[in-house]
């Protein structure tokens, strides 16, 4: 199954992708064409074809760079193998490019390590040698005169016509239209009898495009030092999730990500936590490991034990299209509602919603949430939906809580814009059922230094409301 | 052998004999039995030239000489030549192949359009096996004789420029003199070679780099060029509004003033003999090597300068050699910096 385009960009998949070092174009053709894997053998298989790679790259390495360096001068000719398939006629590019291919084949054999045969290459020699009739073994192709004794004979002659004084202009034509014929023919013939190889060559053609792509990613796994996933019957579980594209942006100032515990247990979990207290990463961190342990990747946790599902489902802020001519609501409530359809089916989803229904009036997007927690919460799904509303937890969900704003440190030096991420403890806590979700907006505004007049007014509404609700977080 | 791999030929004008001046030199330097290249500057998908309705012209090639064309003129050619290198680059012809001959034939040859391109289609020439590459450049278009693309340059100009003489000796001079200017010293070279894009000034005693702008076509502030400033380094092009600026400053004569190389100067003629008149001097990080001159006396439209006066004329200004090919296309006689 192929991803939607949509999807990896939104969880930060596709900065994961240009992060590959891949070395021909098969392996760019590979990454665009990145398969979904849903079975959970076909996973466990691809996790220890992986491991191989990762030993190729690590044990081998001086093998690898040979092998590397070999793919990078491997050219995309599944155009050329496909005119084969349909016994056309090629000319001498082709020609001269699957002879090449061919050669580049054999020699790279010499480089795959006995524990990675699951390779399987298929010999070429044959094809190489139909190619080189004159046993040259020269990288470069013309229709040889070894091809035919009659090529030879007329060749010979239009050099002695063309030399001889004067030209006989006539017969050198005659002559120059009879070794064009006969070089057609021989090019027929070759591409007649090369024909047989061509399932072989698209064979090696899409090895080598997973080759050029293993051996990247397993260079990716090694530098970020990603953990090897457990594959699971059911749940989803991280130990230290982190997200790299995030740390290297908080790296270039010194600072570092704060990785999260987080154990998806039930049908639906409910996140609750300040603003700025990363929320929102948690879930695209959530479906980018998704992608990645569902493409082969390894994940940015310490350890993970994953399940494998059948579609994931990110639903942000800034997934919204205006392409559609739908209001922010309009779109988010038929993404919400495609989720709904899924899990009816009896699909196997992972459904991240980021603050659900938060564009519209709280009592009717507090009764929305409710009710899209309780129908979730009877499929076979995994879901979690972020949301600021007091009163829709209920117990058909796990609730987690970011620890916020951590109390004992403010007050203890000047807190700026630029340092307030400092003060904000990422981890999730795991409340039991009915607490209430932590308010610390006004806590946060006045970190940030707004206007006194805001919060005290603000303050002051808030304790007139006030009867018999939650006072602070909890 | 000396040190001079790739060579440009490049015109002035149309009809200046540039395809003339380029079979010469095949002629002269497959004579010295040099294994030859030859490849030509991307014709961005057009076979016969626009304004003149004439058809590229074919170029002879010799049995062993390596040569490079786009896929679409390699497969309409009609001789029998050995395929070397497929390139990866795409164009409006197809990828570039380089292969070489095995008995004697013509072809268009149009290679990479793109300057890079072109350095690395030479680069695979050379590892082939070829000891000189000859770049049949643009018309009008100096960007392949830039020293970052090839080591020397060939000019070609002619009566096709314009029918006034004295107008001919005179752009012809200009295009010289610009191919000409001469280098830095190494140690100054080394420290502008790792500025970017833009327009510098490097203070006399400090060695103090400091950017003006992003781009000299955005143009200047000549005030902020004080006297303590040694060098102003052009990294971009630099046109006539870039030298006029620099001619309001009363110092000019005490400055150093570099460009990157000459095929950025597109300021005009008189501008930049106001420059030259106020005493300041254009200075490069790669200097050019111009090895000829060729002239083609007649313009298309029939008229012709005399051979002789007009070589005499360009001979009394230019210091480089100085061929009608037609005339004299003695291919004996030596090209001191060719051989």
């Amino acid at each position: 199954m192929p991803l939607s385009r949509d999807l990896i960009e939104s969880c930060g998949f596709d900065y994961i992708l240009s992060l590959l070092e891949v070395q021909s174009p098969l392996g760019r053709k590979y990454i665009k064409n990145l398969s979904f894997m849903v079975q959970q053998d076909e996973i466990a298989a691809e996790i220890h074809k992986t491991k191989a790679f990762i030993r190729f790259v690590s044990q081998d390495h001086s093998m690898q760079e040979e092998f590397s360096k070999i793919i990078g001068h491997i050219k995309d000719i599944s155009q050329t193998c496909h005119k084969l398939e349909l016994k056309e006629t090629l000319d001498d590019i082709q020609l001269f490019e699957i002879k090449i291919f061919s050669m580049l084949c054999s020699r790279l054999e010499e480089y795959i390590p006995e524990y990675m045969d699951f390779l399987n290459l298929k010999n070429l020699k044959d094809v190489f040698a139909l190619l080189d009739p004159a046993n040259l073994c020269m990288p470069s192709f013309y229709i040889y005169d070894e091809y035919s004794e009659e090529l030879t004979q007329v060749r010979k002659r239009k050099q002695q016509i063309a030399t001889a004084f004067p030209v006989d202009e006539q017969e050198l034509i005659n002559t120059a239209a009879l070794e064009n014929s006969l070089e057609n023919a021989v090019r027929k013939e070759l591409s007649q009898k090369l024909s047989d190889y061509a399932s072989a060559m698209i064979h090696n053609l899409s090895m080598l495009a997973y080759a050029d792509f293993s051996t990247a990613k397993a260079i990716f796994i090694l530098n970020f030092k990603l953990c090897c996933p457990e594959v699971s019957e059911q749940g989803i579980y991280f130990e230290q999730l982190f997200n790299i594209e995030l740390d290297s942006i908080l790296s270039k100032n010194q600072k570092k990500f704060q990785p999260v515990d987080i154990a998806l247990d039930r049908p639906v979990t409910v996140i609750t936590g300040a603003n700025m207290s990363g929320k929102t990463v948690v879930l695209k961190s959530l479906a980018l490991n998704q992608l990645m342990f569902q493409t082969g990747f390894f994940l940015c946790a310490k350890t993970a034990r994953i399940t494998p599902v059948e579609s994931v489902f990110l639903i942000t802020k800034d997934s919204q299209s205006m392409d559609e001519g739908l209001s922010s609501y309009a779109f988010e409530i038929l993404k919400v509602n495609e989720c709904i359809k899924h899990s009816q089916n009896g699909e196997k989803c992972l459904i991240l919603i980021d603050e659900l229904a938060r564009t519209t009036n709280p009592q009717e997007g507090k009764a929305i949430v409710r009710s899209v927690i309780s129908i979730l919460s009877e499929h076979n799904v995994y879901a979690v939906i972020t949301t600021h509303y007091d009163g829709v937890l209920s117990k058909d969900a796990k609730h987690y809580r970011v620890c916020g704003i951590r109390k004992d440190k403010i007050g203890s030096s000047k807190i700026k814009r630029e340092n307030i991420t400092d003060y904000i403890d990422y981890s999730l806590i795991s409340e039991d059922g009915w607490a209430c979700v932590p308010k610390e907006a006004l806590t946060i505004a006045r970190l940030l230094d707004v206007d006194n007049e805001l919060i005290t007014r603000a303050e002051m509404f808030l304790t007139e409301g006030q009867k018999g609700g939650c006072a602070d977080g909890k | 052998m000396n040190s001079i791999k790739s060579i440009s030929i490049v015109g002035l004008e149309k009809n200046t004999g540039k395809t003339q001046a380029l079979n010469f030199f095949i002629d002269y330097l497959r004579r010295k039995n040099i294994c030859l290249g030859v490849t030509s500057i991307g014709i961005d998908g057009e076979s016969t030239d626009q304004v003149t309705l004439t058809q590229k012209p074919r170029i002879r090639v010799y049995k062993d000489m390596i040569f490079s064309t786009c896929e679409k003129f390699y497969r309409e050619k009609n001789f029998v030549s050995e395929i070397l290198n497929v390139g990866e680059d795409m164009s409006a012809l197809g990828r570039t192949v380089t292969a070489r001959a095995k008995e004697d034939g013509m072809i268009i040859l149009s290679g990479p359009s793109i300057m890079s391109w072109m350095k690395k289609n030479i680069d695979s020439m050379l590892q082939l096996g070829c000891e000189k590459v000859l770049v049949d450049g643009a018309i009008s278009r100096l960007s392949s004789s830039s020293p970052d693309v090839t080591d020397a340059m060939i000019l070609s100009t002619g009566a096709a420029l314009t029918l006034d003489m004295n107008e001919l000796v005179r752009q012809t001079k200009y295009k010289v003199d610009l191919a000409s200017l001469k280098p830095v010293d190494k140690l100054t070279s080394m420290a502008l070679a790792t500025l970017g894009q833009g327009v510098w000034t490097i203070e006399r005693e400090s060695m103090y780099a400091k950017k003006l702008t992003d781009s000299p076509s955005l143009g200047f502030c000549a005030s902020d060029i004080k006297r303590s400033t040694g060098i102003v380094y052009i990294n971009g092009v630099v046109s006539s509004k870039v030298l006029k600026n620099l001619c309001s400053l009363d110092f000019l004569r005490d400055l150093q003033i570099v460009v990157t190389d000459f095929t950025k100067v597109f300021a005009d003629h008189l501008t930049y003999e106001i420059f030259v008149k106020k005493a300041g001097e254009l200075k490069v990080l790669n200097p050019a090597n111009l090895v000829a001159i060729t002239v083609n006396p007649t313009s298309p439209s029939g008229y012709s300068f005399n051979s002789e006066t007009l070589k005499n004329r360009l001979r009394h200004v230019i210091s480089v050699p100085v061929i009608d090919v037609l005339k004299d296309g003695d291919i004996d006689a030596p090209f001191p910096g060719l051989d």
